[in-house]
């Protein structure tokens, strides 16, 4: 690292500035396709468990009730952040960007969301900002080096999330480079969220506390409000060393505007733990390819990294929550049911006494020391003598095997489901499809807010 | 083996205010008065209509009072604005082992709640104990060099543990619920001295007061968050933040020994290690001793080698919240108006070209490893000759404390220009014990005669 390298300045002169027009024709694809997932998370995230509790904090902070929670009740504009915030992680069915293990689009939607719906900014300038957000978010911890800065405890949205938030803010506020990089600053002071949490919904909480930190930056900021100008490398507090161990700061900018990082931003197709989006490929891929009866299964064996088993491999399912994080139960309800949505880690599916004993019988997680990161290896023994193998570096909706609009689409149908109507939901679909040529955003909001609020 | 949050938690829980000694009540009560003086102080400070205007933005309405204000905000509009602004200036408490303003995040959301609930004075009061004494444990309990050599600012890091403690408390939360306000307290737990020079840190103690309401409410929902959120091996406060901390220290004669009590108040606007220098001086003028600066050939000033590294560079400062860090400013204004208030330190003084010489070429400011931070000495050569002063700890510190009139006087300072009445207003806020509704002497607070 050379003694004059400033992440902080260097992503607010490259970002501050960007439209449209400066962003490739894939990374705007991409983008949309981001968008539209977002939504489809928010919605599905109406179904959480502890929505309801969020909803409730949002109301009690008070505020005049002007922004639009999806398909929730309106909310103020912090109120509305931290609720979009909520639901879009919370049947964990959003996003991840894996080498970071972060949730970005939680922190960065949100507040651009509220904002862009605020001030009127068109589609272009939304887009813009969400991909100047999504793409500093990834930056900034891609500097973090990971591995250490994990091996501290740390949880990711919380921390990198707000720096996302803020520069989508600063944005669509349209804050010069010097208001952005104030942004950053203000974003990286409330940098917070370790995996101390693991195991209750406050993981959650990270993501949606995370947006109102970058929410609450670029407003700030945008009043000229002064904060460090080197907030990730400064040697007294900076992210890169209190959170880590000096970090790789060069990192979070290289090929800083030739390169977009968000493209190696995942998405999920299925209700489950990020780390078991490539078990849940294979499991689902052998029981279609191989028109699996589950009473013919003698036995199943899950390989998992240590990483990954140490997370997910024990955990029980006696509620929603675990039973999304659950490597044993999502591998036993996939094989029966050949769905993964939220219908399957409902009460009544969890409580199935067949589908218990299946899973305690016969399915078997272990470590497995060929495998790496999120990668799992499916075996399946079945009466007849045959074993199924699958083994899979990575899952559907990875950046190596992203969703297709279709999926996307798919998705979106299945979350709308009795939230929005079918008509509102085609248009959203044909609204972020020409997003760019959107006058205002105020077109999108209308569409997924609830009726009478 | 109970976990030192889950101790923490029973103890917030359980706590009356029978169970509180006099004394420790009666400092508690000082504190929460000597915040409300300094959040009125507060509008003298500089970016203070920048956060005006940001909560402004953030929302409309509300009937939360905001100190000093005629207009009320929301629950979150007012407990950021009132905490900004008890922290503006530079005058507010601290707790000096571990370098936390402790008040500017528990008093906030508790003045909130309070008003909100209709509360009792005694409720009150017993949910400012509480929440101080929370924080004041999870300071004690860092391994504070080990905190602060990793760069952390203590107010947003523990702040919110008191201060989602005092919503709790006001609120009536179980053990479970105030397990999972701590819990939550301590995953918004943020803010290092990056920030240094800047007045982001102060919007530590902002923020920090905003995620103990936030902890505070959401707790009280029955969210679930970590049980031990101080201990926890990985990620847990003390472990990520402080190298594993001395979680002994947390608990060890908990509601039996007062750490709030180890809070220090500020008789005097300045950085907190400015203080020890303030008290020099004005001993040194007490004892009728007195040059003009013009007489004054030389002031030799010697702190801690932390207090150097974080002020010696303030010799010319250029702005009030530079003055309010610089050692030499203040020390000058001090020797120059024999007295050091807020109106000393506007550009009349910071920019005062005879001022500025004498900081520059006649003020040495040294290091002493020996010293310890909240010690200093001074020598100031004069045609009588060379005085020395030394100080073994500022006026305010509990080594050293001030008098309940001293505090006083401070309020009326503070207040005087911008509240109507201040002089029933602190008799009201000292009794707060007899107030049936908080609001009863919370809504006066937004009589202002500007």
């Amino acid at each position: 690292m050379g003694e004059t390298t400033n992440p902080q300045k260097e992503l607010a002169e490259s970002l501050s500035g960007i439209t449209v027009d400066d962003l490739p024709a894939p990374v705007i694809a991409r983008v949309k396709h981001l968008i539209l997932d977002t939504i489809a998370s928010a919605l599905a995230g109406r179904h959480g468990n502890e929505t309801a509790q969020i909803e409730a904090l949002s109301q009690q902070i008070g505020g005049a009730a002007n922004s639009t929670v999806i398909a929730g009740p309106r909310s103020s504009l912090v109120g509305a952040t931290l609720l979009n915030g909520y639901q879009i992680t919370a049947v964990t069915v959003c996003d991840v960007h894996r080498p970071t293990l972060c949730h970005v689009t939680p922190e960065v939607f949100p507040p651009a969301w509220v904002v862009a719906e605020k001030t009127g900014a068109s589609g272009a300038e939304f887009l813009a900002a969400v991909a100047a957000g999504l793409e500093t978010t990834v930056r900034v911890g891609l500097g973090t080096n990971y591995p250490e800065f994990r091996r501290r405890g740390w949880h990711s949205p919380g921390v990198t999330g707000p720096f996302g938030g803020a520069a989508a803010v600063a944005k669509l506020l349209d804050l010069d480079d010097f208001g952005f990089g104030r942004a950053l600053g203000l974003a990286g002071s409330q940098s917070a969220g370790t995996f101390a949490a693991w195991g209750t919904p406050t993981i959650k909480f990270h993501q949606a506390r995370g947006a109102v930190s970058g929410l609450l930056a670029g407003l700030l900021a945008a009043e000229g409000f002064k904060a460090s100008e080197a907030i990730l490398t400064h040697p007294d507090g900076g992210i890169y060393n209190s959170y880590s161990d000096g970090g790789l700061p060069e990192l979070a900018t290289e090929g800083l505007g030739d390169r977009w990082e968000l493209m190696d931003i995942s998405l999920r197709l299925w209700p489950a733990a990020s780390s078991l989006q490539t078990l849940i490929t294979g499991v689902m891929a052998l029981a279609i390819e191989h028109d699996l009866n589950p009473a013919e299964i003698l036995s199943v064996k899950v390989g998992l990294s240590e990483t990954v088993y140490g997370m997910h491999g024990t955990l029980d399912w006696e509620t929603k929550f675990t039973a999304l994080l659950s490597a044993p139960y999502v591998t036993g309800v996939v094989l029966h049911d050949r769905q993964c949505w939220l219908d399957q880690f409902g009460p009544s599916r969890i409580a199935d006494s067949h589908l218990d004993a299946f899973i305690r019988e016969r399915v078997q997680v272990e470590i497995d020391p060929s495998v790496e990161g999120t990668a799992a290896v499916v075996e399946i023994s079945l009466q007849d003598g045959r074993v199924l193998k699958d083994a899979r570096a990575f899952g559907k909706g990875d950046a190596q095997d992203p969703l297709t609009e279709t999926e996307i689409e798919d998705k979106l149908q299945l979350a709308a489901r009795g939230l929005i109507s079918d008509a509102a939901r085609d248009e959203l679909v044909e609204l972020v499809a020409r997003l760019e040529d959107l006058g205002n955003v105020s077109a999108l909001c209308a569409l997924v807010r609830r009726e009478g609020t | 083996m109970t976990s030192v949050s889950s101790e923490l938690a029973d103890f917030a829980t359980g706590l009356q205010l029978n169970d509180v000694p006099l004394r420790t009540r009666e400092r508690a009560k000082e504190l929460l008065f000597d915040a409300i003086g300094c959040a009125v102080a507060g509008y003298l400070g500089e970016e203070t209509p920048q956060i005006e205007r940001f909560v402004e933005r953030l929302g409309e309405g509300g009937d939360t009072t905001v100190i000093g204000r005629q207009t009320p905000s929301d629950l979150l509009g007012a407990t950021l604005l009132n905490a900004y602004l008890s922290t503006a200036v530079t005058v507010c408490d601290v707790y000096v082992p571990s370098h936390c303003h402790i008040t500017p995040e528990v008093v906030p959301p508790a003045l909130a709640i309070a008003e909100q609930e209709g509360s009792t004075g005694q409720d009150l009061l017993l949910a400012i104990v509480t929440g101080l004494e929370v924080t004041s444990r999870v300071a004690a309990g860092l391994d504070y060099p080990a905190f602060r050599a990793r760069g952390w600012h203590a107010p947003g890091v523990i702040g919110p543990f008191g201060a989602g403690a005092a919503v709790g408390k006001l609120l009536g939360a179980d053990h479970n619920q105030m397990s999972n306000i701590l819990g939550l307290a301590g995953s918004q737990s943020a803010g290092t001295w990056a920030a240094w020079g800047t007045p982001t840190v102060k919007f530590h103690q902002t923020r920090g007061a905003a995620a103990g309401l936030l902890a505070g409410l959401l707790g009280m929902q029955g969210f679930r968050a970590s049980p031990d959120i101080l201990g926890h091996q990985d990620g847990g406060i003390l472990t990520t933040y402080s190298g594993g901390g001395k979680p002994q220290a947390i608990t060890a004669g908990l509601g039996e020994e007062w750490e709030l009590e180890r809070i220090s108040l500020r008789l005097w606007p300045g950085g907190t290690p400015l203080q020890t220098v303030i008290t020099g001086v004005s001993d040194l003028l007490d004892s009728g001793w007195s040059a003009s600066l013009d007489d004054i050939q030389r002031v030799t000033v010697t702190v801690a080698p932390g207090v150097y590294d974080q002020h010696a560079r303030f010799v010319e400062p250029t702005g009030t919240f530079e003055s309010l860090l610089s050692i030499h400013f203040v020390l000058t204004v001090f020797l120059q108006e024999h007295g050091l208030w807020l109106d000393h330190v506007g550009p009349d003084h910071y920019l005062d070209p005879g001022m500025r010489a004498f900081q520059r070429d006649r003020i040495e400011l040294k290091s002493d490893p020996a010293l310890p931070p909240t010690r200093c000495r001074i020598e100031v050569e004069s045609p009588q000759g060379i005085v020395e002063v030394s100080v073994a700890a500022p006026k305010g510190h509990p080594d050293n404390p001030a008098e309940r009139q001293e505090l006083i006087d401070k309020f009326l300072r503070c207040t005087r220009n911008r509240l109507e009445e201040p002089d029933a207003l602190a008799a009201a806020w000292l009794g707060l014990e007899d107030a049936d509704q908080v609001n009863e002497i919370t809504v006066p607070l937004r009589r202002t005669a500007v």
